[in-house]
């Protein structure tokens, strides 16, 4: 059952995640045509609908997998949230003492690998 | 939480993955309920037990 479902989000996943990719490189070379227009907050956004989608993937995998599946992967959620506070909020502080600024975009990087490691810290423990 | 249920698995001679598939979960979760490290659901418990024709308390005993 497991791996009928890993399989099934995986291919939902990759699907919108291609989208994702084909959005946004449209939208970067339609902004160098149109970035001075009224379109440009759209076209700057537009890749958000396909991330939204991969959003809506990741949901409905959750709803499927077991409770035990669905615990670990709250247990991660709950340690990636905490630790990637604590690490922006590090980082502005060490902004304020002269690092350089950051862009909002690596907020999600952060996000994500604190999330695999709380993954590799849930599974451990059920293991 | 303490449990029987590796030993009723055994006398069926079910491997945890048929087990895990008859109850519609995964192996690691039957692996963590056998081993104590999960306590099942109300919901899971109860399948577990009519999996088996027991009570839940025929196969689940509290720690003390």
């Amino acid at each position: 059952m497991t791996k009928r479902i890993q399989l099934r989000y995986g291919l939902e996943f990759s699907a919108a995640f291609m989208c994702y990719a084909v959005v946004l490189v449209a939208s970067v070379k339609l902004l160098g045509v149109y970035g001075n227009t009224g379109w440009r907050y759209a076209l700057a956004l537009s890749p958000m609908l396909p991330a939204t989608a991969a959003l809506y993937t990741f949901i409905r995998f959750f709803r499927r997998v077991d409770e035990l599946e669905q615990r670990m992967y709250l247990e991660s959620f709950a340690f990636a949230f905490g630790a990637s506070g604590l690490a922006t909020f590090a980082y502005g502080f060490l902004e304020g003492a002269g690092f350089p600024h950051l862009n909002w975009t690596f907020v999600w990087p952060v996000m994500s690998a604190f999330w695999g490691i709380g993954n590799i810290l849930a599974k451990r423990r059920y293991r | 939480m303490k449990t029987r249920l590796r030993v009723l698995r055994a006398e069926r001679e079910w491997s945890q993955a048929d087990l895990a598939q008859r109850l519609n979960v995964s192996r690691q979760t039957i692996n963590a309920i056998e081993t104590g490290k999960y306590d099942p659901s109300l919901s899971l418990a109860f399948r577990i037990a009519k999996l088996f024709s027991m009570t839940v308390e025929s196969i689940f005993l509290p720690e003390d």
